[in-house]
């Protein structure tokens, strides 16, 4: 099962793009209720959206993002048949990529 | 003779196919580094931030960009946010909220192609301003709404 979500919606020339990524965002700052301990952090550092292998977007995160990050954008000149691309890479090297096709 | 010659090269190529491995580890991580701007991430101020990100920190306060978000947040964990813009040539957008411990909270690098529209969910520490800060043009243009937090959720 893939981390990441994608949702596509043509309209008027206009793909929305939303996607929902489960990822825990540990900021580094909380405690673990059972054992006491400091939960090392884990965040997602950089996300990158691809519209057929190019570039189309792409962010720079923090710890301020919540947990199991949400992001919408929308993207002119998508072409039935195209196809999103999404991918992420956390702080601990984790990475994790996802597709799909504008309809 | 023949044997050591064999355990020779079987040693020599595993080493060297690690090697191999272990480099293209490193460059992926050190893309993946370089890309995201530690120093602005860690800072406390925004203008700091501002000059590690653009070089720049005048920013022009302009009403063009659109910040939606609930004037009264129950929960600063889950702080939902719309940003929208009437300025054209928008590139980067940048969201920072002062009062968190990281106040950098995301920069967003959009393609020409792409339309001023960033939706998000972000975590609050506290009541206080969420800032924006766009660069359209190569100029820095910032907009500011007060957010009063009932639970923080940093």
């Amino acid at each position: 099962m893939s981390s990441i979500k994608i949702r596509l919606k043509s309209k008027n020339g206009i793909t929305r793009i939303r996607t929902l990524i489960a990822h825990p965002m540990e900021t580094g700052r909380n405690k673990d209720k059972v054992t006491g301990k400091v939960i090392p952090a884990q965040f997602i550092k950089r996300v990158t959206i691809e519209y057929n292998d190019q570039e189309i977007a792409s962010c720079s995160l923090g710890t301020g993002i919540s947990k199991d990050p949400y992001f919408s954008f929308h993207f002119k000149g998508g072409q039935p048949g195209g196809r999103i691309k999404i991918s992420w890479v956390d702080n601990q090297g984790q990475t994790d990529t996802a597709e799909r096709m504008i309809k | 003779m023949v044997s050591s010659r064999r355990n020779f090269l079987k040693t020599a190529c595993s080493a060297f196919c690690l090697s191999i491995v272990a480099k293209f580890g490193l460059i992926f991580t050190r893309a993946a580094e370089a890309a995201w701007p530690e120093k602005a991430f860690h800072s406390n101020k925004l203008n700091d931030v501002l000059l590690n990100l653009f070089q720049q920190n005048k920013t022009t306060k302009t009403k063009r960009i659109k910040l939606k978000i609930p004037g009264i947040a129950q929960d600063g964990a889950v702080v939902p946010l719309t940003i929208t813009s009437t300025l054209r040539q928008i590139d980067r957008i940048v969201i920072f909220v002062a009062q968190n411990p990281r106040p950098l909270i995301a920069d967003f690098e959009l393609s020409p192609n792409m339309e001023v529209f960033v939706r998000t969910r972000i975590r609050m520490a506290d009541t206080g301003h969420v800032t924006v800060i766009a660069r359209a043009n190569g100029k820095l243009y910032s907009t500011q709404k007060q957010v009063s937090v009932a639970i923080g959720g940093c």
